[in-house]
């Protein structure tokens, strides 16, 4: 056998073709699928990183402390309008230009009637003036501030 | 005159349109929702999130706790008891993880909730060694 009939046969064989007509099909489905399931919303918050409780520890009365009793908020044991007026409260105590992170806590008190709400509000304001919230539980709940609430 | 139009006709080549490259866009879509999705389970309660004009957007979570209207707690989409459970569960996930970024765990409570129900939630992330993303909404709260 010649090499010329040789190489005529070699290139009469044709190359294995794939359905790419299914293959696009298959990359659709799944496209579908993606939309329907996808949730494309990013959650919206504030990192709050509170450190653990500790029982038995007291909290310290040097430490700037947020109290909130169901009907308003205090901000060192004296009145505070409103959410805004503590913020501004807040950022006036420059906590980022602290060097201590001692110096940068604030403590956060509700009382049991308190909603997420109100809550909510108070953690971010302090997380956001660049504050460090620690919780802090009475050991008689249900009790007053110590000096009798508002 | 008639013979040559159908002669003419016949020499037209019929569109052909590419799939291959049909096939490319739709993997490429395909890479964009896989990346772009979220696919933290989330439980089946309808929330009324807290507002507050301090959030802002963060990262999808490896943990998702959620407080209901009802009182109730979930991890990751399912139904627990109670705040130990949601310590004990959420220590067991954060294993191994040392950087403050993998630690977080994102919080969702209905703002209607109280402190009783809420509070022991958030000590138990804190004990558990997490990062406590608190999920809200931007914007003032609702009268």
């Amino acid at each position: 056998m010649s090499r010329r009939t040789r190489q005529s046969r070699r290139t009469k064989r044709r190359a294995p073709e794939s359905s790419l007509a299914a293959f696009s099909d298959i990359a659709f489905l799944l496209i579908i699928f993606f939309i329907v399931t996808a949730n494309l919303t990013k959650p919206q918050g504030l990192i709050t990183d509170i450190p653990a409780a500790q029982e038995g520890e007291e909290s310290k009365d040097e430490m700037p402390s947020v109290q909130l009793d169901g009907r308003g908020i205090l901000f060192n044991d004296k009145p505070v309008a409103g959410f805004d007026e503590l913020r501004e409260m807040l950022a006036a105590l420059n906590f980022p230009g602290r060097e201590n992170p001692v110096d940068r806590i604030v403590q956060l008190e509700a009382r049991d009637n308190v909603a997420y709400q109100d809550y909510y509000q108070a953690m971010t304001a302090i997380s956001r003036a660049g504050a460090q919230v620690t919780i802090v539980q009475r050991a008689e709940e249900g009790g007053g501030w110590g000096g009798g609430g508002r | 005159m008639s013979r040559r139009i159908s002669q003419r006709k016949k020499r037209r080549l019929g569109v052909v349109v590419p799939l291959a490259s049909m096939g490319d866009i739709a993997f490429l879509l395909i890479i964009f929702f896989i990346i772009t999705s979220n696919f933290t389970k989330e439980p089946p309660v309808e929330l009324e999130l807290a507002r507050s004009v301090d959030v802002e957007v963060l990262q999808t979570p490896r943990i998702l706790v959620v407080i209901d209207e009802d009182n109730g707690y979930w991890v990751n989409g399912e139904a627990r008891d109670s705040a130990e459970q949601i310590e004990w569960e959420v220590l067991a996930l954060l294993d191994g993880l040392e950087k403050p970024e993998q630690r977080v765990v994102h919080l969702k409570v209905d703002r209607r909730a109280t402190k009783s129900v809420y509070e022991p939630v958030i000590n138990a992330i804190a004990k558990a060694g997490g990062v406590i993303g608190a999920i809200g909404e931007e914007g003032s709260p609702a009268p």
